[in-house]
């Protein structure tokens, strides 16, 4: 019986280990490939893009950083990201708040506009975005960039912001009133610190998205120095050839950024997205 | 300690970004109508996809450095960077719809050019055409063929012209001295490639634009129907033959051929495992610089079928700038100095790119061959793409797709693309 157990326990683990290992390389072999392939040129990628490159061209990684002025661009990407991430977190949370704590006329319906947004689709909007930075003259500026990231992932983040808020029951809100807490009080010393989490999470998407993004970076912006890093990654790429190498070390780069924030919040994303999951 | 960093890194990105805010203000951009700085300098925003790794990108900077030079004080051409064709696209789309075309920019093909001159905001060109300097500059008739109802808006500039490419130590190997002149000659020498090792010798493509069977169909066609094959009439039977022609070639292709991209067929002929290739000339130096040792040194390059080559204008330069009279002095300037054949011969020769507007003899020995070859062909026939409306051009990848995977016929598949381009 123990020896049915003991094999009944070796096999669940064997099979568990089988399943880790299956997922990390199929999360990790793509990115073990970019970088492998970061490091080749354009004539052995070509010949066999499996293989190791005969010498590591780091000169890629000097080509990419050169010629396409990453540097200038990744602190442009993060100027945008970062103040559209803030400001975005800063509206949602607010209005969140009035959604999930308030009861008025209109207030599920708010919310359903708010929802829908997520069903846009960005590039139908690429006309009447233009038209109206065009006419605040905020063309080829990180400002209208900031101000566009922040309100089309305004949708996303007041779903789950509000999705946290609706989890803590009323009597919270009701004890710090009682305790004289008024209504500032009340959203920045009880709610912002309990939905902490919830706003990583809606943080962190809104984050890789800014990041991500290069429909609207390309459209709004057409000097040097606007341009983001979703941009200089495209640099290699022209109407009939690549450059592929270098956009894959270009790529290497523009990760780096967005895995370090993911691993400066990990333990919070992962709370975030898995919050509620136990509850009966 | 994390906090504090974490604290610190937003808090400087939020000041930073208020003063990349503040900075929004400044010039540029095609949204400022002023024509003159302060010095009287008319500045021109030329938006433009000859830039980063492009090969004729140091070539054309040269050119507009050159006239920045030539007319400081007077003009100035300023370049904005787009690498990504179609993202460009995008840009220009959304700036005209905008009411805001930039002031000179490009687009690859005539139905841009119709659909954008029916806006009305871009330049007629045709008084300034038809003066007798420009009018020299090009063939007879090129510039009343690029016409739309009568009036030109835009100058034809970047022209492909697009050979059989064929790789000649299999050509060799397989002991084909004499290279094929018919669709039929053409199966032949595939059979005679196979039989030689080379078990997929025909490059092939449906994925994006299709480009590499849209040439092979646009060859097809023009051994079947001449040069007014596609732009004209369309004869069903001639489409349908070709279609099946087509089925054909798709046969002797590798096996990725349907999905393939242009960097997979690049790939398969780069690496020797096709023998038979066809694109314009531009590829030349992609193929000198990462094709296997020896592939390039021993291209030899044929018409298509029929004697056909395909040419047409690929590139046309166009201007928003309507309503500025300096302006439009400017780009009139600029357009004069951009088809000096001097200029366009350098840029030629810089970068394996050939003009609609006339040339000296280029330095470049396979692009000289290849232009031979065109002034010897028998067809001269524009590319199924650039013939056929916006639709048309579209729907061509997925219905080859359905077609090539027996989903549909050759009939059906002619008669959705020809429904598609009388849209």
């Amino acid at each position: 019986m123990s020896g049915k157990k003991q094999f009944g326990s070796l096999g669940s683990r064997i099979l568990k280990w089988i399943l880790i290992i299956f997922f990390a390389v199929y999360t990790l072999f793509p990115l073990l490939w970019l970088f492998v392939t970061s490091l080749k040129t354009n004539k052995e990628y070509i010949a066999s893009p499996f293989s190791w490159p005969a010498i590591p061209q780091l000169v890629n990684y000097v080509h990419a950083w050169n010629q396409a002025n990453l540097g200038h661009m990744i602190i442009n990407s993060i100027i945008v990201a970062f103040s559209a991430t803030i400001l975005n977190v800063f509206i949602a949370t607010m209005a969140s708040y009035a959604l999930s704590r308030f009861r008025f006329r209109g207030r599920e319906i708010i919310y359903a506009l708010f929802a829908s947004g997520i069903m846009v689709p960005l590039n139908a909007m690429m006309v009447p975005y233009f038209m109206t930075f065009q006419k605040l003259h905020l063309l080829d500026s990180l400002l209208a960039l900031i101000i566009l990231y922040t309100a089309v992932n305004l949708p996303v983040s007041t779903v789950i912001i509000r999705g946290f808020m609706d989890s803590f029951p009323g009597e919270v809100e009701e004890a710090a009133y009682v305790d004289g807490c008024g209504f500032f009080g009340r959203f920045f010393k009880i709610f912002l610190p309990l939905i902490r989490t919830g706003i990583v999470t809606a943080a962190t998407f809104c984050f890789l998205t800014c990041w991500n993004e290069f429909v609207y970076a390309n459209l709004l912006t057409s000097s040097p120095e606007t341009k983001t890093i979703q941009i200089g990654i495209r640099y290699f790429t022209n109407q009939f050839s690549t450059d592929y190498v270098s956009m894959y070390a270009a790529i290497v780069i523009a990760m780096v950024p967005s895995i370090v924030i993911y691993m400066v919040f990990q333990e919070k994303i992962i709370a975030g997205l898995t919050a509620g999951a136990v509850k009966g | 300690m994390r906090k504090k960093l974490l604290a610190a890194v937003l808090g400087v990105s939020m000041i930073a970004s208020l003063f990349a805010g503040c900075g929004s203000s400044k010039k540029s951009t095609s949204s400022s109508k002023d024509s003159s700085s302060s010095s009287g300098e008319v500045d021109l925003t030329f938006p433009c996809i000859w830039v980063g790794t492009d090969s004729k990108a140091e070539g054309f900077k040269k050119i507009v450095d050159g006239f920045n030079s030539e007319n400081e004080g007077k003009y100035h051409i300023t370049i904005k960077d787009y690498t990504d064709y179609d993202a460009y696209a995008d840009y220009i789309r959304t700036s005209i719809s905008s009411g805001d075309a930039p002031d000179l920019f490009s687009v690859k093909t005539k139905a841009d050019v119709e659909l954008y001159s029916q806006s009305g905001k871009v330049l007629d060109l045709t008084d300034f055409l038809s003066g007798d300097d420009m009018k020299s500059k090009y063939s007879n008739g090129v510039l009343k063929n690029e016409q739309v109802d009568g009036k030109n808006y835009a100058l034809p500039w970047e022209a492909a012209v697009i050979p059989v490419i064929w790789n000649g130590s299999l050509l060799e190997k397989a002991g084909i001295t004499d290279l094929p002149t018919t669709t039929d000659e053409y199966i032949e020498t595939f059979d005679k490639l196979k039989a030689s090792g080379v078990s997929t010798p025909a490059s092939f493509m449906t994925a994006s634009n299709a480009w590499t069977a849209m040439l092979w169909y646009t060859y097809a066609l023009g051994e079947k129907g001449g040069a007014d094959a596609i732009s004209g009439k369309w004869n069903e039977n001639d489409f349908v033959d070709a279609a099946n022609w087509l089925k054909e070639v798709y046969s002797y292709a590798p096996s990725d051929a349907i999905g393939a991209q242009a960097k997979d067929v690049n790939a398969h002929f780069f690496n020797q495992e096709t023998a038979v290739y066809t694109n314009g000339t531009w590829i030349l130096s992609n193929i000198q610089q990462n094709a296997a040792d020896g592939v390039y040194d021993n291209l030899k390059f044929s018409a298509g079928p029929g004697n056909t080559i395909i040419q047409y204008t690929q590139a046309y330069i166009l201007s928003g700038a309507v309503k500025d009279k300096a302006k439009q002095k400017a780009v009139e300037a600029f357009m004069t100095y951009v088809t000096d054949a001097d200029r366009l011969t350098e840029l030629s020769n810089s970068s394996g790119s050939v003009f609609v507007p006339k040339e000296n003899t280029v330095d470049n020995a396979y692009v000289s061959e290849i232009l031979k070859l065109r002034d010897s062909a028998k067809v001269l026939i524009p590319s199924f793409e650039s013939s056929v409306s916006t639709t048309c051009a579209n729907d061509l990848s997925p219905q080859l797709e359905s077609f090539l995977s027996g989903s549909i016929d050759a009939k059906t598949f002619v008669e959705t693309l020809k429904a598609d381009n009388e849209e």
